[in-house]
């Protein structure tokens, strides 16, 4: 309980850091960016300026889940499609552009694997493993970071979306929780959990 | 730095460990937004139309209801509905000249794809482009004659007629980029624009000038390159500069003379003591460094060459190539990563001859010719194994040589290199205290001499396009509300306007509107201008305008009575 506790505090701590850093999206570029949308809205031509600043990013969070460059590329373009084809339909809610993108993306290449019926792609940086292992117990070594892998193989579809996204892609809570539609506290509380999962599992 | 890509296929997930980075020119040769856009219509044609016409029935009738309204609440208050500067810029070109007439001309070169070449231009600047530098759109290389065209860009009226835009977000925050000189290259080959070929890389040496005083460190300048894809300018690296002359900045006053001759005496003390420095390094020349093994990349494909047959051309000097067949003996040639693409075919091909030119100490040029066709590789000579592992020993055994061989040149040199290092600081300490002497015995204002300086920009462009030398201005946060009108008191309508500073080398775009909430600089002299229908260039000097908190100031703005002729009228209308 104590190590938990522990834990908890240092994701706190890194969390704040973190956002300092990270690039945020301040409320007057949302809204300026929401003028762009309306544009949009209005002429589908005028959805290019949206289209060139998020491809990049769309694409590189598929990648992350598909490791294939082509199966990207092919994704990314459905992702757009149907951006624009829902268009229409979005609102101005205080929440960046960007993480609308991202919820359709992580809905589109759920959406492929089922259909392929074949397991979906985690891409894990060694250096993000041993952070992760670090998180969870004090020795990092190799045997506790193969144990991880075989313990974050077993997370479900949802869990694992929130360690991914917090850990091998280092959003933040505030970003997690637009991608995911849930609250800040509700994201932070759920991955806590999580990571309390993982350690039982490896200690047993 | 290369990933080993580990893959473990786990029961719920095919988890990836050290996953391929992507390049982002990789990730946007797949972007298209034409032809997703013709996607969107074709599926929009498809869908039902009728549920869809009542929906948008019922929304237009709430759209036009909206509409009126805003017309009635627009009327009340005298004003029209402002527009958004980012979807207006957004509709335009992001290059845009303004009086594309005028637009600053592009020098252009013819060079053998084969050969490479190196090209002056008239300001000192060269352009060092290595040979089969170029690739179609289909990523070929390109053969024989291919045009280079090439311009510079040093002020701000070459900036505003260029059309390049100066602003730059760095993630959300705005900035101009103050620049100290800009080049834009691109090439052709039959009306077809080419692309770099990937690893290659022209080496441009841009000569520009800078305002400095004597003694004053050069201020850091960066090299950013124009993303016409994401509209924005993206930085590549530190600018490397170096100082080619000093002279006394033009427009000096009465003690102009007592400057010039300051700076000419502390150039002839330097020029001294470089001399005698150089020559006590020369005592002792300096061992040459052990070269690194390299080990190969995993997934990297190798060749095998064999320097002995009588079929292969080494095209560097003799002596560089017994060096290499002795260095190299045991080595395999990697395919560079940096490669040209190739099809995998050529390799069961029977090559007649094979040509191997060094780039520099790890790339090489490999050139595979028959009587059909040429295919060009970059490859690198690497290790495996057991050879590795010696060529480490050796290397090490070497390194720790040369290492003591330079520890004791040091020991030989420090102390007589720092007394001449003393002695020349303490003459230019002297000299600077007899001219302020004579500077302040005439009444002069006290200082170094201001001075212009000849500098060079080195940087390899990996790509062509727009590279620029310069350095990020933070745009201020206080902003006037502007109304910009004609002599006559009539507003112009909505159009792109400029303004440059006079203390700063940038030139600054915006939507002029009735109501223009605009941040100057606030310690300069500056100069607002835009063009009006007919090409005339209707223009305000300002300076130190007064804030008036949230209040409209009208900006009075004199039209050019003359019509535009040529360069030298733009440039005689935008002087400070």
């Amino acid at each position: 309980m104590f190590s938990i506790l522990l834990t908890s505090s240092r994701i706190l701590a890194n969390t704040i850091g973190m956002d300092a850093q990270k690039k945020t999206v301040s409320a007057e570029r949302m809204q300026e960016e929401w003028l762009e949308i309306q544009a949009a809205q209005g002429d589908p031509a005028m959805f290019r300026p949206l289209y060139v600043r998020y491809y990049e990013m769309v694409f590189r969070f598929i990648y992350r889940r598909t490791a294939s460059e082509e199966l990207s590329a092919d994704i990314c373009s459905q992702v757009f499609l149907k951006a624009m084809q829902r268009l229409s339909d979005y609102s101005f809610k205080g929440v960046p552009f960007s993480a609308w993108l991202f919820r359709i993306a992580s809905n589109e290449v759920a959406q492929h694997f089922r259909q392929q019926q074949k397991n979906r792609v985690l891409s894990i940086e060694e250096t993000q493993i041993g952070d992760m292992a670090d998180e969870i117990d004090e020795e990092d070594n190799e045997a506790l970071r193969a144990a991880l892998l075989l313990a974050l193989d077993d997370l479900k579809e949802g869990d694992m979306e929130l360690i991914e996204m917090r850990f091998f892609e280092q959003r933040s809570f505030k970003e997690i929780a637009d991608i995911t539609g849930m609250t800040e506290s509700n994201a932070k509380v759920k991955t806590y959990r999580i990571l309390e999962r993982l350690k039982k599992r490896l200690s047993t | 730095m290369y990933a080993i890509i580990l893959s473990t296929m786990g029961k719920n997930y095919h988890i990836k460990l050290n996953p391929d980075p992507l390049s982002r020119e990789r990730i946007e040769s797949h972007m298209d937004f034409d032809a997703l856009l013709r996607q969107y219509q074709e599926a929009d044609k498809q869908q039902v139309k009728r549920p869809r016409v009542i929906k948008l029935a019922y929304v237009a009738l709430a759209a036009a209801a909206a509409l009126a309204l805003l017309m009635i609440f627009n009327i009340w208050n005298g004003a029209s509905s402002p527009q958004s500067e980012s979807a207006y810029f957004a509709k335009l070109p992001f290059v845009n000249p303004p009086l594309s007439e005028w637009e600053p001309e592009f020098i252009s070169y013819k060079m053998n794809v084969n050969q490479g070449g190196v090209y002056e231009y008239e300001s000192g600047s060269r352009l060092v482009v290595p040979a089969a530098a170029f690739m179609n759109d289909r990523g070929q290389l390109v053969e024989g004659d291919v045009a280079i065209h090439y311009r510079e860009l040093h002020d701000f009226v070459d900036f505003f007629l260029s059309g390049i835009p100066m602003n730059y977000d760095s993630a959300g925050r705005q900035f101009y980029l103050e620049s100290i000189g800009m080049v834009e290259i691109y090439a052709e080959q039959n009306g077809e624009r080419l692309q770099m070929a990937p690893g290659k890389e022209i080496q441009v040496e841009l000569v520009t000038h800078i305002r400095t005083t004597l003694d004053a460190p050069l201020p850091h300048y960066s090299i950013y390159t124009l993303d016409t894809m994401n509209r924005n300018w993206a930085y590549r690296e530190e600018a490397r500069l170096e100082v080619l002359e000093e002279k006394l900045d033009a427009g000096q006053s009465a003690y102009s003379d007592i400057q010039k001759e300051w700076l000419e005496s502390r150039q002839a003390l330097e020029k001294s003591y470089d001399a005698q420095l150089a020559a006590l390094e020369a005592m002792a020349p300096k061992p040459i460094a052990p070269v690194k093994p390299q080990r190969q990349m995993s997934g990297q494909p190798t060749i095998e060459l064999n320097f002995q047959d009588e079929n292969f051309d080494f095209e560097g000097d003799n002596d560089e190539e017994i060096a290499l067949t002795r260095k190299l003996k045991d080595a395999i040639w990697q395919i560079s990563p940096q490669s040209p693409p190739y099809d995998e075919n050529a390799f069961k091909v029977t090559w007649e001859r094979m040509r191997l030119k060094p780039i520099n100490e790890w790339d090489y040029t490999l050139t595979l010719i028959n009587d059909n066709r040429q295919l060009q590789l970059i490859v690198n000579p690497v290790l495996v194994g057991e050879a590795y592992e010696q060529a480490m020993s050796q290397y090490e055994a070497n390194l720790a040589e040369y290492e003591s061989q330079m520890d004791y040149r040091e020991s030989q040199l420090k102390a007589r290199r720092e007394t001449l290092l003393q002695q020349e600081a303490d003459e230019t300490r002297f000299l600077d205290e007899a001219f302020t002497e004579r500077l302040a015995e005439a009444g002069a204002p006290q200082g170094k001499p201001a001075l212009l300086a000849k500098v060079i920009s080195r940087f390899k462009a990996h790509q062509l396009g727009v590279w620029n030398c310069d350095r990020p201005l933070p745009v201020g946060e206080e902003k006037l509300n502007l109304k910009f009108v004609d002599e006559n008191g009539e507003t112009f309508t909505p159009r792109t306007a400029y303004f440059a500073g006079k203390t700063h080398n940038t030139v600054h775009r915006f939507l002029a509107t009735e109501k223009t909430a605009l941040a100057l600089p606030s310690d300069d002299a500056h100069l607002i201008w835009l063009v009006t229908d007919d090409n005339r260039i209707a223009l305000v000097r300002q300076s130190n305008t007064e804030h008036k908190g949230r209040k409209t100031q009208t900006v009075v703005m004199k039209v050019a009575a003359e019509p535009l002729r040529n360069e030298e009228d733009i440039r005689a209308v935008l002087r400070f």
